[in-house]
């Protein structure tokens, strides 16, 4: 049997809430008033789940059997402008989050597994730190998208992140395997030290993209002002992964009209400063 | 007044092993019970200790607490910050860290294992200021520091002079000055010659090796160093951490540098990492056992041994190219610092794992170390902070030390040749309480010249740490019954009740009270800071004590 709680907010609140406890495990199993009593922080003091959400317990919803994280764990369905919620989904290794609305910065920070969907905007740290299972945004998110934290020599170490709209600074910036997709455009330095794994840029990204990259692919589908000087040019191809990878980012819903699955694209290693062993792939036939 | 009673006292400087006596503590002061009416004695405060050892506060001669480095340090160890967190409560601040841990948890963690009196090990006299201010933020202690001199531009000149009169007065000036302007305890030597001597990129220093720009050898750094330290009768002796650190076969270089020493009091530190063997294919051995032959015979000097804990920890040292050294190796994180005419400093996170040869024999050479030199009055225990480990770790050393079953339980879990390159396994060797007190609290009080710690005598400050005496020894010096600060009660059943504020003690030798001429111009020459503030004023001293010199 599997879980299905939604919790809808009555007033956003005026402080930032650390809501670590938003997780499909904390729910799993638990009755209304167990749910009502879970642990929130609001500012530097103790609150409860009830004291901002009105709790349902839902019949399986026939949506959610269609996916497998749904089955394993159970789904949360949170319901409002949770933008100042922070750590939701943070930690999670199963189950599914639903969120109708935006929310704050570290959601899904260390994730290992299952699905965070969120149905509007979401603040920086998205995913940082995550080791598995995939995060969706419909709309844009902040910076450091699935980063490093400050003093860590890796971010996001697997799973994936696909986001509809922009992406702010630092974009993947430590990432070591694992893809970031952004629909929209990025700002600075995308892919910042990157060790290995798979960033994918379709709108404008600004300055030094893949800058002191190791290893990985910085798929940019837009033509940047600028590549960095510390990158060197090798060919125009057409790589072999490209109609496969194009597939999949389909299949989350990220269309790239004038991108087909035959693409070709010009390939840079680089960062030459840090070995050169990464690559910067631009799209040749985007308009 | 309060009393400890029916407590077994462990005293090792006054010959008490175990005896059950009364502490008495007046104005946080040890006090004679004797002439006491026993009517008065009953009404006073009483600390029942039945079932505990009575031992003086912890005495730590060699950690690193405060000042550039740890808190470079903290910046570059998020992960040691998230993953151990304290909660404020009724009398605690809020803190974190284990291995850098945050200025108050440090006195926390420190006072919550029984010590009461803590040394930062390495502060170059231009950093002070920075440390000290660090120093005044930790409670539960008593500390000070020791200014780095080994690769002192201004200490080098000097040295150059090739009148030895001249270059011995000259000397024994500069140091009393360099003491004021960091308002330090004692004269550190990391790697003489050897960081100056990368930073001019001539290579690694041998002990006859000129460094840059003078020419100057590191055996001329020692030996200058260590005279100027005894005509001026400092409290504790030279600090020295000898060149080559970590390198195979560099026991040869250690062994040199007490032979020129000899006749000097000098105290070698975290000597474990200075006492490698190598085999013919340059692997490495255990060198300890001729070492400890070479301490058994010559009691002027002591030694600290940085003893290995398994696990995640960063290592910090003034010591720059060996942590070059250390970060080309592991490709870990890197911090780097050029403290300007002074020396320099580097940070690399290691982990040091069982099953990791390198590992197994040095953390085999620390206990070899503790086990082999017969007077325990010349070996202390430390983990060079957090370098080899976190002090948190000595409960578990002192339960390798007290038990040799344990010990050599751990065989099982290193790596197999290690039975081959040490001897530790076929030692039988067990600490007893009072050789304990001795490595941690009594010897390294002694051979800091501190006369009113480290023992539980008329006179002495009352930093008394009480612990349960269990047969686990790790469970039980872990966790203390009761500790006291210059008489007050801090801790009880491990957690800490009260806070109090601690001294800095320093020194105040006779030297220059202002600069030669000569040397005032090189430093106006080739400081980015004025002469003027350059000194550390009084006011970066919290209730500052003098240790006199002898
Ligand atoms: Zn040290």
């Amino acid at each position: 049997m599997h879980t299905h709680v939604k919790l809808t907010l009555r007033t956003p609140p005026d402080l930032p809430v650390d809501a670590q406890s938003l997780i499909p495990e904390s729910f799993v199993g638990k009755d209304q008033a167990d749910i009502g009593a879970l642990p929130l922080l609001l500012g530097n003091r103790s609150v409860t789940v009830a004291d901002f959400f009105d709790v349902a317990i839902l019949p399986a919803d026939p949506g959610d059997g269609r996916t497998e994280e749904a089955r394993e764990g159970g789904t949360l369905h949170l319901c409002g402008d949770l933008s100042r919620f922070k750590h939701i989904g943070e930690q999670m290794a199963c189950g599914r989050v639903v969120v109708d609305g935006s929310v704050g910065s570290h959601a899904g920070a260390f994730m290992t597994g299952g699905a965070l969907d969120v149905n509007g905007e979401a603040g920086d740290y998205l995913g940082a730190h995550m080791s598995g299972g995939r995060i969706t945004v419909r709309g844009s998110a902040g910076h450091f998208v699935g980063a490093a934290y400050r003093g860590y020599v890796f971010g996001m170490t697997g799973g994936s992140i696909c986001i509809h709209g922009d992406a702010g600074h630092m974009v993947g910036a430590r990432l070591r395997r694992g893809l970031v997709a952004v629909g929209g455009s990025c700002g600075d330095l995308a892919a910042y030290g990157m060790r290995a794994g798979t960033v994918l840029i379709g709108g404008k990204s600004r300055v030094r993209a893949g800058a002191n990259m190791v290893r990985g692919t910085v798929i940019l589908l837009t033509p940047p002002e600028a590549i960095m000087p510390t990158f060197r040019y090798n060919c125009v191809y057409c790589p072999g992964f490209w109609p496969i990878l194009h597939a999949s980012l389909a299949g989350l819903g990220l269309d790239f009209p004038g991108v087909s699955p035959q693409a070709v694209f010009e390939s840079y290693s680089g960062d030459i400063n840090e070995g050169g062993r990464g690559e910067i792939l631009l799209c040749r036939n985007a308009n | 007044m309060l009393r400890i009673v029916n407590g077994r006292v462990h005293d090792p400087s006054h010959g008490v092993g175990g005896e059950v006596r009364d502490i008495y503590i007046q104005d946080g002061r040890i006090v004679s019970g004797e002439g006491l009416d026993p009517a008065q004695a009953r009404d006073m405060e009483t600390l029942d200790a039945a079932g505990c050892a009575v031992l003086p506060g912890g005495v730590d001669i060699h950690s690193h607490i405060a000042g550039a480095k740890v808190n470079s340090g903290r910046i570059m160890c998020p992960e040691d910050h998230y993953g151990h967190v304290r909660a404020a409560t009724d009398v605690t601040r809020p803190g974190c860290g284990l291995i850098v841990p945050s200025t108050y948890e440090t006195g926390y963690l420190y006072s919550q294992l029984g010590y009461t009196t803590v040394f930062e090990a390495a502060v170059p006299p231009i950093e002070a200021r920075h440390a000290h201010e660090e120093l005044m933020d930790i409670p539960m202690l008593d500390t000070g520091c020791f200014a780095v001199m080994g690769n002192n531009y201004l200490v080098m000149k000097v040295l150059n002079d090739p009148d030895p009169v001249r270059r011995r007065e000259r000397l024994r000036g500069l140091v009393p000055w360099l003491l004021r302007a960091s308002r330090a305890f004692a004269v550190k030597v990391v790697n003489p010659g050897g960081v100056e001597d990368w930073k001019w990129n001539a290579g690694a220093a041998d002990l006859d090796t000129p460094t840059p720009p003078f020419g100057v050898t590191p055996r001329q750094i020692v030996t200058g160093l260590a005279e100027a330290v005894d005509s001026l009768g400092l409290p504790h002796p030279m600090h020295l951490h000898c060149n080559h650190l970590g390198d195979p076969g560099n026991v040869e270089t250690t062994l040199a540098t007490m032979e020129t020493l000899s006749g000097h009091r000098t105290h070698f530190t975290h000597l474990q990492y200075h006492a490698y063997g190598r085999t013919k294919k340059g692997g490495f051995t255990s060198g300890a056992a001729r070492l400890a032959e070479y301490l058994d015979a010559h009691p002027e000097f002591t030694c600290d041994v940085g003893q290995i804990v398994f696990g995640n920890t960063l290592t910090m040292t003034s010591d720059a190219p060996m942590e070059f050294k250390l970060h080309k190796m592991r490709g870990a994180k890197w911090g780097n610092c050029d403290i300007e005419m002074e020396g320099g400093s580097g940070l690399v996170p290691v982990r040091y794992a069982p099953k990791v040869l390198v590992n197994a024999i040095q953390w085999a050479v620390g206990l070899e170390l503790l086990l082999l030199i017969k007077n325990p009055w010349q070996v202390f225990l430390t983990t060079d902070h957090p370098n080899a480990g976190p002090f948190t770790a000595y409960p578990e050393i002192i339960r390798l030390l007290m038990d040799a079953d344990y010990r050599r339980s751990w065989l099982e879990k290193l790596h197999p040749r290690v039975r081959r390159r040490t001897v530790l396994f076929d030692l039988d060797r067990e600490y007893d309480l009072d050789e304990i007190a001795v490595i941690t609290r009594a010897g390294t009080a002694r051979r800091l010249g501190l006369s009113s710690k480290g023992h539980l005598g008329a006179g002495a400050d009352a930093d008394v740490a009480v612990y349960p005496i269990l047969s686990d020894k790790a469970a039980m010096f872990s966790r203390p019954r009761f500790v006291l600060k210059q008489g007050e009660l801090v801790v009880r059943d491990g957690q800490i009740v009260a806070e109090r504020t601690g001294r800095t003690l320093c020194v105040a030798p006779e030297g220059y009270r202002q600069l030669p001429e000569d040397l005032a111009e090189t430093f106006a020459g080739c400081y980015t800071v004025k002469l003027a503030n350059y000194m550390v004023e009084d006011e970066y001293l919290r209730r500052p004590e003098v240790v006199p010199c002898g």
